[in-house]
């Protein structure tokens, strides 16, 4: 044997923590002889993550909400256990999670009695959400029952009533602007046909989005979220005159990017357990680069929206009072 | 016959925010009279940029919130009169910064209509919030495109700076680098400015006005005063 070895006999390397997601890993294998994507094996074991604490038995699992629901925080973990291995999908390329052959049961500290719950739970879990493969389950399942506020749960919703709205519906070529990002796809899939027949879809789809927005004004938590406030309004407001224009792939680009943004500012360090102060304090720092890049963002989709929205003057109704409130600002802003 | 204009911040603010007479002034200040060219000197186009970025997100983010709000407040799809002046009295707070003109809004749309959907007020609201983001010159090709940045740079004057009565926040450098634009390039210059009190008016235990200085010390051939005519205070 090793010397090496030898030392290490008696030494667990692993914990608690990385034993659930082994065990995650070894009943995937076990039940549907598979292996998952990073993806899929995060949401997992966030899963049996809060059904064990449902049970009362906390293994101080790192994890963290973030763009599509809780995963875990790897970096906080000996991850030893497993390997990443790319993968292709279809178009897509990822990671798969392998297992390291040569770790064995023997080579996690953790009790009997938690590893029988934890054996249990993963079992169950695996069972349930196994022969699906992919995240979109998991996903939903984890927004239904741990999402942090119902902001975040109809965020979802909405981000996934643009995500499906069809490629062909998302372009309008009427509404094609000249001077933003639009993907390849954008440009080279044939336009809706005839604006007459599509416009009562996008009517509907119109007031369908609306009605999310303002579902979403309504339940924005101001207090907690209050970091990202003024980034939402203006975010709102903008996704607004985008829905005016039928700029739908614009919409879809620019949701993502204010949820990027705020899953980096609030998500993962107002909903997470067991972060190290290290990675916390580096989550921090970020804080202000996120902001302060979005905000760039917004500026060029506003540029976008003014260059092409119908002209309106419901400020000159009022263009007295309004423009005196403007001189009295800039005026205290001189002081 | 002057050949150059320089502008202040104020002026800059009239024409491309403010909506109203002033605004008008501000253009044909700028637009006719064939002068040569019309400066925005360094100074004015930093300060001119951070404010107006900044008085444009405080009232928009003003009307979204109170947009919002009705959204969340008001059940009912047709707005009755009753519901309008309730809006204006009770759910537009007085703190909100667009308190004057949406106050002004509703007692139009209340002095005019019966009822109103719903919608409609939300869509005039959301006209507004971005409204406020457009560039009030827009018709005459942008703003951009009536004044030209001063990119030569600029000398320092410590003799005049000295002798300068104005001193008020970024108004002296207003000032100096309106000066240096005269004696640069040795043409017939003028100050235009929204600021009566610092750049025109004659200060209590001052010498003489601020206008009078300015002239007396500085290039320039003149001081326009293209503020609103508000009441002058005492100073």
């Amino acid at each position: 044997m090793d010397p090496i070895e030898l030392l290490n006999m008696g030494n667990p390397e692993y914990g608690e923590q990385e034993f659930l997601c082994y065990q995650v890993l070894k009943e995937m294998r076990q039940q549907f002889g598979r292996d998952m994507p990073k993806t899929e094996f995060y949401k997992l074991c966030y899963i049996v993550n809060e059904e064990l604490l449902d049970k009362g038995v906390d293994v101080e699992l790192p994890v963290h909400w973030y763009r599509y629901g809780g995963v875990l925080t790897t970096q906080a973990m000996n991850a030893g256990f497993y390997n990443l291995e790319e993968k292709r999908w279809s178009s897509n390329r990822g990671n798969n999670v392998v297992l390291n052959d040569e770790v064995s049961e023997d080579d996690f500290e953790v009790s009997d009695e938690k590893k029988a719950e934890i054996v249990d739970i993963a079992s169950e879990t695996v069972r349930e959400f196994g022969n699906i493969y992919g995240t979109k389950k998991k996903k939903d399942y984890q927004y239904d029952h741990y999402a942090p506020n119902e902001f975040v749960r109809i965020l979802d919703k909405y981000r996934e009533y643009l995500d499906d709205m069809e490629e062909l519906d998302r372009i309008d070529s009427d509404s094609y602007v000249s001077n933003v990002d639009v993907s390849f796809n954008d440009i080279v899939s044939s336009p809706s046909s005839s604006i007459d027949n599509s416009s009562q879809d996008t009517s509907e789809q119109k007031e369908e989005i609306r009605g999310y927005l303002d579902k979403l004004a309504k339940v924005y938590p101001e207090e907690l979220y209050e970091g990202m406030y003024p980034l939402f309004l203006e975010w709102e407001s903008l996704s607004r005159q985008l829905i005016k224009n039928g700029n739908f792939s614009q919409l879809f680009n620019f949701t993502e990017d204010f949820w990027k943004t705020f899953s980096r500012v609030e998500l993962r360090l107002k909903h997470e357990r067991n972060t190290p102060n290290l990675k916390k304090r580096k989550w921090a720092r970020k804080k202000k680069t996120e902001k302060e890049d979005f905000k760039e963002e917004i500026e060029k989709y506003r540029a976008v929206v003014l260059q092409n929205r119908e002209q309106t003057s419901k400020l000159h109704t009022v263009a007295d009072s309004y423009s005196e409130t403007v001189r009295d600002l800039f005026e205290e802003l001189s002081q | 016959m002057v050949q150059l204009k320089v502008l202040d911040t104020g002026v800059l603010l009239g024409m491309c925010i403010e909506i109203d007479q002033h605004h008008t002034k501000c253009i044909d200040y700028v637009v006719n009279d064939g002068c040569e060219k019309v400066y925005i000197t360094p100074t004015v186009g930093s300060e001119f940029e951070r404010k107006s970025s900044e008085i444009r997100q405080k009232l928009s983010q003003s009307i979204i919130k109170h947009r919002q709000k009705v959204v969340k407040e008001m059940n009912n799809d047709q707005l009755s009169r009753k519901a309008l002046g309730y809006i204006r009295d009770t759910v537009l707070e007085g703190g909100n910064r667009a308190y004057r003109f949406l106050y002004e809004y509703y007692s139009k749309k209340m002095k005019n209509r019966v009822s109103v959907d719903k919608l409609e007020i939300v869509m005039d609201l959301e006209d507004m919030e971005t409204e406020v983001w457009e560039d009030a010159c827009k018709e005459h090709g942008g703003w951009k495109s009536l004044v030209s940045g001063w990119t030569k740079g600029i000398n320092p004057y410590p003799d005049i700076e000295n002798k300068l009565l104005i001193y008020e926040g970024d108004d002296r450098d207003v000032c100096l680098e309106a000066h240096h634009v005269a004696a640069d390039t040795g043409k017939v210059t003028e100050l235009g400015t929204t600021n009566s009190k610092h750049f025109i008016d004659k200060k209590s235990g001052e010498s003489e006005s601020r206008k009078d200085n300015i002239l007396r010390i500085t290039e320039l051939e003149d001081v326009k005063d293209l503020s609103c005519g508000k009441v002058p205070t005492n100073n």
